[in-house]
């Protein structure tokens, strides 16, 4: 089977125009920028520098040439771990698929010349794009927040790397947005369940850190291994031949044990992990989106 | 809504059979689970004819045509395009197949000029040909002052007309249109009734499902009628009427309709269907074609009666239809 770029393209236009024309978009994005300037830029200012001393990645104080690799940390750790790119690449995404189902947009779209594939790929080469622009904007942001709070900032050659970090824990979502959405067609239903299995995603990670401390298999669950990937990108730009401490602790209670890995082992596993989870969420989506039947 | 058409059947395509229907159901089978939707569905329509789809709700022809459509997965059968069989994703065969859904719907936050750009983006018309295109049919279907409006600010009736545009965009040989008067006002009627013969006289094919009968009648000269998933006839409407019935009714009046006329009259030969209109006044079904009306006036007598007027009419295809989905039942 061979599939046309152009009809792929033709199929992430018509996805790009709709995304763009959603007040749900500019919502979650507005709110996802406003915080990068909150982080950069506002933190420092009311903060002073007491608030570098304050924020630690790994016990380790990255300094203020290394504020923005700390406001990012902030800005993806400070409620919950994961919410961000839930909002970024789940919320977003939750339309793609269920929607066209529920509101049978998806019968003009099945009846053209182009094959299923064809509209899977488009769809997901525009949110693969739409991320990546989304990812480049918030890490440049907060590159000058960071920038106009406290000088010069260092490593800068390392922004691609966050940039990649933060798109993949947003397409991780993404993925399984379009795995549930292909699923249950249903855009609200897509929404709810989403929900639901970050909850319990996270819920289960603190139930098997508490009881055995140990994190590394942590990696391959959906959600989390794109939260490590962020956390240990950003420790690598500052100490990339240092030890990640993976604390097996439950909110608000103490650590059972907690194990050390090398932060290039960290980036490793978050990364195999991510990869194994976008290729099974994106080919199992496809499996169910090529086999969904318009019933209504 | 302006009929004239501007563009010519569209491929032409040689690796198609030239001759042949445009397009073949053999057996369709579609079921949910243990439920059936479609159980033995045959359809034929050759090129270049109008082709009427026929049957109660829930009869299964939108069923048929979301499977020939790829948008339901046929469990059994065989459907065919202009000679060659459906499988997969068919890309090739589906460029020369337009197809209007019953209520359409479109993506609300795009305008009606947009809608056409979009869908004809994705059948690969380049953008050189799809702004003129777009702007002929909008034309075509009468759209012109709502192409920059939201679809989502559209009325059923303007959907269709919408709907309608899509289906022909890049000149498909093969038009199937799901209901395609739903929603329309009485002049939306009598236009796509004009656009869709100018299309045949282009020598275009046209499958065409409808519940409005008297349309169908108007509109289509071969019929096929499905009952419970299942083909019950096919054929030219005027073929069907003397095959089936006679195509003969008779309504007499009586001056006064006794208890047994009525029931006389159904055991008599030829006389499928007896049925009171109004007040001393029944219709009688013919199955087979002879002048009932000596007949008439001597069963009055015998009962008391007197028979005041009788005239014979042509069946029309909804007494037809009605005939033949009670005939199966």
């Amino acid at each position: 089977m061979t599939l046309s770029l152009g009809r792929v393209w033709a199929v992430a236009r018509y996805e790009l125009t709709w995304d763009l024309r959603k007040k749900r978009t500019y919502i979650i994005l507005g709110m996802f920028l406003f915080a990068a300037v909150v982080f950069g830029y506002l933190f420092p200012i009311i903060g002073g520098n007491s608030i570098v001393t304050g924020t630690l990645l790994q016990g380790v104080n990255p300094g203020e040439g290394l504020w923005w690799v700390s406001a990012h940390n902030l800005a993806f750790n400070t409620f919950v771990s994961g919410l961000f790119p839930l909002f970024i690449g789940g919320f977003i995404a939750a339309d793609s698929i269920g929607t066209e189902f529920d509101s049978n947009t998806i019968v003009p779209l099945l009846s053209q010349p182009v094959r299923r594939a064809e509209v899977y790929a488009g769809k997901v080469l525009e949110k693969v794009l739409l991320l990546l622009v989304v990812s480049t904007i918030f890490t440049l942001l907060v590159v000058a927040g960071s920038e106009a709070s406290f000088g010069a900032q260092l490593h800068l050659e390392m922004i691609p790397l966050v940039v990649l970090a933060e798109f993949g824990a947003f397409l991780e979502f993404t993925a399984l947005a379009f795995l549930v959405g292909s699923l249950v067609r249903s855009g609200a239903t897509t929404l709810g369940i989403l929900i639901a299995a970050f909850i319990v995603i996270l819920a289960t990670v603190l139930v098997v850190s508490l009881q055995t401390g140990e994190q590394e298999y942590m990696f391959l669950l959906p959600t989390v291994n794109a939260d490590f990937l962020l956390k240990s990108t950003l420790y690598y730009i500052f100490q990339p031949f240092g030890v990640m401490v993976l604390d097996g602790c439950a909110l608000g209670g103490g650590c059972a044990s907690s194990i050390a890995v090398g932060v290039v082992s960290a980036v490793e596993y978050a990364v195999v992990g991510l990869l194994a989870n976008l290729l099974a969420a994106f080919a199992a989506g496809y499996y169910f989106f090529r086999r969904a039947e318009v019933k209504g | 809504m302006k009929a004239e058409l501007g563009e010519g059947p569209s491929s032409g395509d040689s690796a198609f059979a030239s001759t042949g229907p445009a397009l073949e159901v053999r057996n369709l089978v579609k079921s949910y689970g243990a439920v059936p939707g479609v159980w033995d569905v045959n359809l034929t329509v050759r090129r270049g004819t109008l082709h009427g789809f026929l049957g109660p709700n829930g009869s299964g022809k939108t069923t048929t045509i979301k499977c020939i459509m790829g948008l339901l997965h046929s469990t059994s059968g065989e459907i065919k395009v202009f000679g060659e069989q459906l499988r997969g994703d068919a890309v090739e065969l589906r460029h020369m197949v337009g197809y209007l859904p019953e209520l359409p719907s479109f993506p609300k936050y795009l305008k009606g000029r947009e809608v056409l750009s979009t869908y004809g983006r994705i059948r690969g018309i380049p953008d050189a040909r799809l702004e003129g295109e777009s702007r002929g049919l909008l034309n075509k279907v009468g759209l012109e002052k709502a192409a920059e409006k939201p679809v989502g600010n559209y009325s059923k009736g303007i959907q269709t007309r919408l709907g309608l545009a899509v289906a022909l965009l890049g000149g498909p040989d093969l038009l199937i249109l799901d209901e395609p008067t739903e929603g329309l006002d009485p002049v939306g009627v009598v236009d796509v009734r004009k656009m869709l013969k100018d299309l045949v006289s282009q020598g275009r094919t046209v499958l065409m499902s409808s519940h409005q009968l008297p349309e169908v009648q108007q509109t289509c000269s071969v019929v096929t009628v499905v009952k419970e998933g299942r083909t019950i006839t096919q054929g030219s409407v005027e073929d069907l009427a003397r095959r089936l019935h006679g195509g003969i009714v008779y309504k007499a009046e009586f001056d006064s309709l006794a208890p047994g006329l009525m029931d006389e009259l159904k055991t008599v030969d030829g006389v499928s269907e007896v049925t009171s209109v109004e007040e001393d006044v029944v219709a009688v079904l013919m199955s087979k074609d002879y002048d009932l009306r000596p007949l008439l006036a001597r069963l009055a007598v015998q009962h008391g009666s007197l028979l005041l007027s009788c005239e014979r009419e042509e069946t029309s295809l909804e007494e037809l239809f009605i005939s033949l989905v009670k005939e199966t039942c």
